[in-house]
């Protein structure tokens, strides 16, 4: 057996090396099967805490909803696996946090299943899936109830979304938006805020919706045309809707007649998470890192909180509490400020990237970052109420 | 690993993105026709390179009788015949794993384009999110562009063909292999070694057949890219070398030696001849074509010395 020289090749033969052929195949073959592999596994999940009664209820991106007690993080009861029918069918990761409602916790999964539970036992399990094509088709944003509806933004396609509104008890379809027969709306990755009886939400497709929850009729002439995708829950105060979108732009939209401004388009980055408002300020995060506070009345911004100094994006809805603004972003870090001033009072690392909305039961503040930690901060104290992984949770 | 992450990330798949995306609003929010764009804008920056390849190629081919030559010479010294063999092709300036290069240099790029389309078409949040990082803050027009049509000939660029199952999509796979085999026979260098033979028939087969059952997984777009690029590579070898091994009848039909591309006279300078080295110089019966290659610079030469006349 010859040796091979340093080019490759055997010597006294011209070119190569059968031996490099496939030595070069094999590393293309490893590299390619790599690249080959599956590429639309929910590898994360952002679903936010939802606090009720003396328990919170946060899903997880293997599709658990876990249900921990309020003021020590234990488990309660085992928690609630949604099925996973078929691997092609997509990954039932929860994105949207958890609803409860009269006793019944509502939850939205990727794969586009609507889970009705029994909120204390987690039994009585109600399902309604949604249509589309089963690779694309999936629920981003939150279950939304209404009265005895249920309202759920959902993506049926690739580029194609639409609303639908389900009877509560039973989750039967009452109606849907655009209709079955209908051209679809854009893609659907949002939460619907809904304000008596219409339906709010933005798609990737650029609109903004109003829709009537009782019959799933536009309200508006037409849809408002913003310049940008719209993934951000929109935010409703003055008879105005309050909503930031990808072309770094943040605007209001008329609830009465669907016409749309642009507010301020200073922002580097792009608008994800939810403003939060206390009813004259809005306090919006952006993907550049900012903080950007709005006063709605003055029609300006008023201040802005540089995020530099961790320089992550922010995803997640900041909460209000008392007359600090509390935001967490991916540098997994809550900072609480002064809402006055914008000033920075106090941070603590609370683990991995937090993309999930923060929320708030008086001055406890729970955030649950991407390696499935659930961390409860009390305001008062700054200390650390508990904390809980919830792969750890059986 | 961290820093490597970093340097690809800057490097390869944060260009090839927002590269993509430039073209994709600037045709008219078409990915199918960006991703062909992206392919001429790519084969045309690695022209040089290819070219160089393939000069290389024919060189090899040319010293083909002195290899047999050495070959005969020292048949009952492998280790003087190989040390011969390497300098003859040191002398010569040619690598024998240069024939390698193309699809070494497409790697990078295939791998590159493969995350910018993942990246550009999204199928989780995540995803989506993440493609905020990759774009240029200087060119803001592209976030207005988000979400990017994936649609192209009724296929969804992000799917696989076996996902996707059209005809088109199947039709596509079929083609990338097809287009990588006229290519390889395109390259091959004819070779009276058996064991050259039949690494070349492993080549010929190999790589073709590798390349066609992995298209069958990977995005449509990224077998678009492919099979562009394939087609734009036989074009250019046809113009610099000619069908090459693809049809040996006509060439030998000929004058018995490997006919030269439309343009090689005018692709390769004379300083490529060799590096500046000694000419290969024939001495058995199947050195014509080396008395060829001679005869072809002599003319090249010949030509170039008219054209400075005029």
């Amino acid at each position: 057996m010859h040796r091979l020289n340093q080019a490759g090749a055997y010597p006294g033969r011209t070119g190569l090396s059968p031996a490099l052929v496939l030595l070069v195949a094999i590393v293309l073959a490893v590299v390619l099967t790599g690249c080959a592999q599956s590429r639309n596994a929910a590898t994360q999940s952002w679903s936010g805490v939802a606090v009720s009664g003396d328990s919170t209820y946060v899903g997880t991106r293997e599709g658990r909803l876990i249900k921990l007690s309020l003021d020590a993080g234990l488990a309660q009861i085992a928690p609630f696996q949604v099925p996973q029918p078929d691997q092609e069918q997509g990954f039932p990761a929860l994105y949207g946090t958890p609803m409860v409602d009269n006793g019944r916790v509502y939850a939205g999964t990727y794969n586009g299943i609507v889970l009705s539970l029994d909120a204390n036992s987690f039994g009585d399990a109600r399902t309604f899936e949604i249509d589309g094509n089963d690779l694309a088709k999936g629920i981003a944003g939150s279950v939304v109830p209404h009265n005895d509806s249920l309202v759920i933004a959902a993506t049926e396609d690739a580029g194609e979304g639409r609303l639908y509104v389900l009877e509560a008890s039973s989750l039967i379809e009452k109606c849907r938006y655009p209709a079955r027969n209908e051209e679809p709306a854009g893609q659907l990755w949002t939460t619907p805020i809904i304000e008596n009886g219409i339906a709010y939400f933005g798609d990737l497709s650029k609109q903004v919706h109003a829709v009537s929850v009782a019959d799933c009729r536009p309200v508006w002439d037409q849809p408002a045309q913003l310049d940008g995708a719209v993934v951000a829950p929109p935010v409703l105060t003055g008879g105005y809707l309050y909503l930031g979108a990808f072309d770094r732009a943040f605007y209001r939209v008329s609830l009465a007649s669907g016409a749309s401004e642009k507010l301020f388009d200073e922002a580097l980055g792009w608008f994800w998470g939810a403003a939060v408002t206390d009813g004259r300020v809005l306090y919006i995060p952006n993907m550049d890192g900012n903080i950007y506070a709005y006063d709605s009345t003055a029609g300006r911004v008023i201040w802005t909180y540089p995020g530099n100094d961790e320089g992550e994006p922010v995803l997640a809805s900041p909460v209000l509490s008392d007359d600090e603004l509390v935001y967490a972003s991916d540098s997994g870090i809550m900072v609480v400020l002064d809402a006055q001033s914008g000033s920075r009072r106090w941070d603590r690392r609370v683990g991995n990237d937090v993309r999930a909305p923060l929320s708030a039961e008086g001055r406890v503040v729970f955030l649950h970052s991407l390696d499935e930690t659930v961390t409860a901060v009390d305001l008062d104290t700054k200390q650390l109420a508990w904390e809980r992984n919830l792969e750890d949770v059986k | 690993m961290e820093l490597l992450s970093l340097l690809w990330s800057e490097v390869i798949t944060k260009p090839m993105t927002n590269s993509l995306l430039v073209l994709y609003v600037w045709l008219g929010s078409n990915l199918g026709l960006a991703i062909i764009a992206f392919t001429i804008v790519v084969r045309a920056l690695t022209y040089p390179l290819v070219v160089r390849q393939l000069r290389q190629t024919r060189k090899l081919q040319g010293l083909q009788p002195r290899v047999k030559e050495i070959n005969e010479k020292y048949k009952n010294n492998p280790q003087l015949r190989g040390q011969e063999v390497m300098k003859l092709y040191k002398e010569m300036g040619v690598n024998p794993v240069g024939c390698l290069g193309p699809l070494v240099i497409q790697m990078p790029i295939f791998i590159g384009l493969f995350w910018a389309i993942n990246g550009v078409l999204p199928f989780t949040p995540e995803n989506l999110a993440g493609l905020s990082g990759k774009l240029y803050s200087w060119l803001p027009f592209l976030d207005t562009a988000i979400p990017v049509d994936r649609n192209f000939l009724g296929m969804d660029l992000a799917l696989e063909p076996m996902r996707v199952g059209s005809i088109l999509g199947y039709t596509l796979v079929a083609l990338s292999g097809l287009s990588m085999f006229v290519q390889q026979k395109m390259s091959q260098v004819a070779s009276a070694d058996p064991a050259q033979q039949s690494t070349q028939r492993m080549m010929l087969f190999m790589f073709p057949v590798m390349f066609g059952m992995f298209s069958l997984f990977f995005p449509i777009g990224l077998v678009i890219y492919w099979v562009a690029s394939t087609l734009i590579g036989i074009v250019m070898q046809y113009f610099v070398t000619g069908w090459g091994g693809l049809f040996p009848q006509s060439e030998k039909a000929g004058s018995g030696t490997p006919k030269l591309g439309p343009t090689l006279s005018a692709a390769i300078p004379d300083k490529e001849e060799g590096n500046g080295g000694p000419e290969p110089r024939p001495v058995s019966e199947d050195s014509r074509g080396g008395n060829r290659a001679r005869n072809t610079g002599a003319r090249r030469r010949s030509r170039r010395n008219r054209n400075r006349r005029h």
